[in-house]
């Protein structure tokens, strides 16, 4: 090994490091596009990868009053079943874009698409 | 000992790297969202900054503000004794036509800023409607139609004016037997706001509180950058009519699609009259944007309950109060003060100036 090839290894092993210190800080966790994000009590139980051609799908969620079912076709879902008393989660239908989420407030399951959202917020 | 001091020399200069890193990466300013069931609703906290563990400590003490405001104003809670014993408005509907209640210093000034805009919208407005919200059975297990004769009776009981605040008592006093406080149009907003002037008060100076569409922000959303917050379709959920720009304020909306009940398969909203007893038509959205979320939230359905033209004009004697109204034949109005604040861009079957 020539001095050139020692110095080259130590700036190489310097970068591996580099990139290790920093992928450490700055990849937490992400949630990438187009994915559904069911939460039960404010914790994510279930992520989906959301195809477009996909065929109907269901899932149990056990939420916090009982067993739900959430269905997803394509890039929809819904809520297919709940043990909530006021239904409103179920006869909300599909959703399909970020800016919906079904809310079940007595079963406390909250569904969503996480995808690059144009807002910050919406009010309605 | 040429290569000793060329490994010296690249180790310190990785070591300062490395350090360096750290700090810039502690700079960076992150988000900590969270999340709780509270007031029938849905409510999360996003807050910015460096240190996490302040954020956290913040969010659980805007958290435990809104929880005490929930207690306070519930209406229905679940079936324990501590649950009741905890909230004023119950007390205050149970002592009805037999004696004042002493009340927390919240909830007298929730009841105070009602009074006034009972005054103001000259009754349209009147959080003593709640005999007939339980008559509909809005909250409730069973709902139904009541007949003309019932709601002449629960309308009876419906009088803001009947309802008898001592400054110096702290106290309320519903003065006849069978009223009912039903504080859904106020106590959302208000605890939003309170939990903002705890986040506030602990430091935070970027923060977005939503309790299922009742927001309100702290500071900007980045430096040259408002916090951008999109407006419903009212009748297509999946699209905004429009978005708003705003820093350090609230926005809350009231919509005819909100909240509402099917019987014999027609849909009644819970945005009822003071006089009728029924839903109120003249509106089908009033998305109103101020300073402060209890005012934003009592407004929206103080609005909501006004014919369009009169809401415009109620709304332009107030201080900085902005409106984004749809009316029943689907005609967006906006107030003058929010242009440039806000892209409308609805769907056809809207129209507007």
């Amino acid at each position: 090994m020539t001095r050139t090839d020692q110095k080259l290894l130590l700036v190489l092993l310097l970068i591996g490091l580099l990139t290790f210190v920093w992928s450490k800080f700055y990849t937490h966790p992400q949630v990438s596009p187009s994915q559904v994000v069911i939460k039960v009590e404010g914790e994510i139980v279930k992520i989906l990868t959301l195809q477009e051609d996909a065929p109907l799908q269901r899932f149990t969620i056990k939420g916090k009053r009982g067993q739900a079912i959430v269905e997803t076709k394509g890039q929809k879902v819904r809520m297919l079943e709940a043990p909530c008393p006021d239904q409103i989660c179920v006869k909300q239908g599909w959703i399909e874009s970020s800016r919906q989420t079904i809310v079940c407030v007595p079963n406390e399951v909250v569904i969503y698409i996480d995808e690059e959202a144009s807002v910050d917020a919406t009010t309605g | 000992m040429k290569k000793f001091r060329l490994a010296l020399v690249i180790i310190s200069l990785g070591l300062v790297l490395g350090i360096g890193i750290i700090f810039f990466a502690q700079s960076q300013e992150r988000e900590l969202m969270r999340e709780e069931f509270l007031m029938d609703t849905l409510v999360s906290i996003s807050t910015y900054g460096t240190d996490t563990d302040f954020l956290q400590e913040a969010t659980q003490k805007a958290f435990l503000e809104i929880r005490r405001i929930a207690d306070l104003t519930n209406r229905f809670p679940l079936p324990s004794i501590t649950a009741a014993a905890l909230s004023d408005v119950i007390r205050i509907n149970e002592m009805a036509g037999i004696k004042p209640v002493v009340v927390d210093e919240d909830v007298f000034k929730m009841l105070q800023l009602a009074q006034e805009y009972n005054r103001l919208t000259e009754g349209a407005f009147d959080v003593t409607i709640g005999p007939v919200m339980d008559l509909w059975g809005f909250g409730r297990e069973k709902q139904k139609v009541p007949t003309a004769s019932e709601l002449q009776k629960a309308l009876a009981l419906v009088d803001s004016r009947k309802l008898i605040l001592d400054q110096k008592a702290h106290s309320a006093f519903l003065n006849k037997k069978g009223m009912a406080l039903d504080l859904g149009a106020v106590a959302k907003g208000y605890a939003v706001e309170k939990a903002a002037q705890v986040l506030e008060k602990e430091g935070v100076e970027k923060a977005l509180i939503n309790a299922g569409g009742n927001i309100r922000v702290l500071g900007k959303k980045e430096k040259w950058k408002p916090w951008k917050i999109g407006i419903q379709d009212p009748r297509t959920p999946s699209a905004l009519m429009g978005i708003l720009s705003l820093e350090d304020e609230a926005v809350v909306t009231s919509g005819d699609y909100n909240r509402t009940i099917q019987i014999a398969g027609k849909t009644y909203h819970h945005l009822l009259s003071s006089q009728t007893g029924y839903p109120v038509g003249y509106n089908i959205s009033v998305t109103v944007v101020t300073r402060d979320a209890a005012q934003a939230d009592l407004l929206s359905t103080a609005l909501f309950l006004l014919e369009p033209q009169q809401a415009l004009e109620f709304a332009a004697k107030l201080n900085k109060v902005e409106v984004v109204l749809v009316t029943a034949d689907k005609k967006i109005l906006c107030s003058p003060g929010l242009r440039g604040k806000i892209e409308l861009r609805p769907g056809e079957e809207y129209s507007y100036d």
